[in-house]
């Protein structure tokens, strides 16, 4: 008997009484006269990341030259004029973006209980994660209240790969002290527009 | 074992015992604030154990239709009936590409398994790549605790550990500077491992996905720079639906490590172009477990290990003391449905004062289920020396109500 049926069996044999899936009230989470971006603002900072808040879209090269001026190696999905990003191919070998600095991409979420911004599908997938630094756009009108509200709305999508991004990188695997920076961004700018 | 002599150890230093318990309890503490700031918390966990409840019952179906799913996406499927099998898989896998240097993220799993021992023996690099349990690795000891594997460890120990092994300048045990030298080092074995093996926090029957957490960015960082992801995880780690994985998503952190979330969740669903990805699915005794009626819901742990962190006993006696994967309360009802011989003093390190319970996010009756192995314990004569000992003494002193 193989392995597969061997285990289905006994799964089986424990016969435990079937019962429904729970219909959850996803209403009680819901928080009234709650304001989705400020608490969004407040967590981010909460969980160590940066945050700016833009009146165009045209300030972000100005924010970028602010905040980061030595940074060189630059890749960005948003398009800019001035400042001059390395052009990304989906088949670059992730190795060779070992030495980028800064990486700028789009959000198509963000949750107000924990700060965090969902990336769909990244050109290339080690970007998020590869970069010293790394900025998100994400829209305002796209903040929403909790996880619950998140996953409503992206399990009705199709993609490959997702994650949620809460902060730059950080581990207080040494006494519980908390150092910002382990493997993945050292920093980590929600930028809305 | 015998959990009174295990934690000798571990006495012997009354002051680290002190460090280690404010340790475990300011975790404890950050916890209780991150629940309180979540509406209605309470019912949060009522919606997580009533879906573990539930998918538990008909874990035939999910498991299948996760399974289905995920071959779908391209993915490889594999079953494993115990330790040994998954090791064998596992080591098939890595062979058929010739791998030789892997990076592995967190999976207490592969802890369980002794996957490291079986691969290192077969000529294979493992590096495991979460600070905590480098530092472990690098020691040569096993994590004291499911999710801060090194907190039973000094920062001056492992200043000492780390001038020894990446060769750093003596810092004072300086956390900040030991932490980018850990980046240094695992950058370049990041850059440099053909495969990637991670654990698996979640797995979602209705679209195949499986969902990683972790603070440091390292799963990724194995699994995009590599062409190889090998994923392990429990039978118990399959839930129906990704609106399910929005309860459990909201719970695991705040209960954990009192964050409101994980900086990095991490869903897997199809591999990346050119990439391989396979599951392993194991069961090394769960479904033993699964069949006990008093202590099936223990499969219902989503290892965010606050039962240990709330413990009197586990923070005073540290995770080693254990003797096993899965220390603490869970792991003292864990550990007995495996070898109930050697773990039958694990019931008896509780003051059975019921904490563990409250804080558990499933709603695990962990203080009734130690309870409910002590009976089983006595009943099969399996005592620890000790507590035989001490209770033939009170036997001795009610059989005699003069005294």
């Amino acid at each position: 008997m193989n392995s597969r049926q061997h285990i289905f069996d006994a799964i089986r044999r424990a016969q435990l009484t079937p019962i429904d899936h729970p219909s959850i009230d996803y209403s009680k989470w819901t928080v009234e006269g709650q304001s989705l971006l400020m608490d969004f603002q407040s967590m981010v900072e909460n969980v160590g990341g940066l945050y700016s808040h833009l009146g165009q879209i045209s300030e972000l090269e100005l924010l970028i030259k602010t905040h980061y001026p030595a940074a060189v190696n630059i890749i960005s999905t948003v398009s800019l004029n001035n400042i001059n990003a390395i052009p990304m191919d989906p088949s670059t070998d992730p190795h060779l973006l070992a030495d980028v600095e800064l990486i700028v991409m789009e959000a198509s979420l963000g949750i107000a209980e924990n700060g965090s911004v969902w990336l769909q599908d990244p050109l290339i997938r080690v970007l998020p994660f590869i970069t010293q630094h790394l900025i998100v756009v994400l829209q305002g009108s796209r903040v929403v209240a909790n996880m619950n509200d998140a996953y409503s709305i992206i399990s009705t999508e199709d993609f490959g790969y997702g994650v949620f991004v809460s902060g730059p990188s950080k581990t207080a695997d040494i006494e519980q002290s908390l150092v910002i920076g382990a493997h993945g961004a050292l920093s980590t700018r929600i930028v809305i527009t | 074992m015998n959990h009174a002599q295990t934690t000798k150890a571990f006495f012997k230093d009354p002051q680290r015992v002190g460090w280690h318990d404010n340790a475990l309890w300011y975790v404890r503490s950050k916890r209780d604030k991150a629940a309180n700031q979540v509406k209605d918390w309470e019912y949060l966990k009522d919606a997580g154990a009533a879906i573990k409840q539930h998918t538990l019952a008909h874990l035939d179906k999910y498991l299948q239709n996760f399974e289905d799913n995920a071959q779908q996406n391209g993915v490889h499927v594999h079953w494993a009936t115990d330790a040994q099998e998954h090791n064998q898989i596992v080591h098939r896998i890595l062979a058929q590409k010739g791998v030789t240097r892997i990076v592995k993220s967190k999976s207490m799993l592969t802890e369980e398994c002794g996957l490291n021992p079986y691969l290192e023996s077969n000529g294979i690099e493992v590096i495991d790549t979460d600070l905590g349990e480098r530092i472990v690795q690098l020691a040569k000891e096993s994590p004291s605790h499911i999710v801060m594997p090194a907190i039973h460890k000094k920062k001056e120990e492992i200043d000492t550990l780390f001038q020894e092994h990446l060769h750093t300048a003596p810092c004072g045990g300086d956390p900040l500077y030991l932490t980018r030298e850990a980046r240094k080092h695992l950058r370049e074995k990041f850059l440099n491992a053909e495969a990637a093996i991670t654990g698996v926090n979640f797995a979602i029957a209705d679209n195949g996905a499986i969902v990683v957490c972790t603070n440091e960015g390292n799963a990724d960082m194995g699994v995009q720079l590599t062409d190889l992801h090998i994923a392990c995880m429990g039978i118990e780690k399959v839930i129906p639906s990704m609106e399910d994985l929005g309860v459990f998503i909201r719970l695991l952190a705040r209960s954990a490590t009192g964050q409101p979330i994980t900086t990095y969740t991490s869903h897997f669903i199809r591999p990346k172009p050119n990439a391989t990805m396979h599951i392993v699915i194991v069961d090394n005794g769960r479904t033993r477990q699964m069949a006990r009626s008093d202590f099936k819901n223990s499969l219902h742990c989503i290892r965010c290990g606050a039962c240990m962190n709330t413990c009197p006993i586990y923070r005073r006696s540290g995770g080693h003391s254990y003797d096993a994967t899965i220390p603490g309360p869970i792991g003292s009802i864990l550990s007995p449905g495996i070898d109930l011989k050697k773990y039958s003093s694990l019931p008896f390190a509780s003051t059975l004062c019921g904490s563990c319970t409250e804080v558990c996010p499933v709603r695990i009756n962990i203080h009734d289920q130690l309870y409910k192995w002590r009976q089983i314990i006595s009943v099969d004569g399996n005592f620890p020396i000790g507590k035989k000992v001490s209770m033939k003494i009170t036997g001795y002193i009610l059989a005699r109500p003069r005294l």
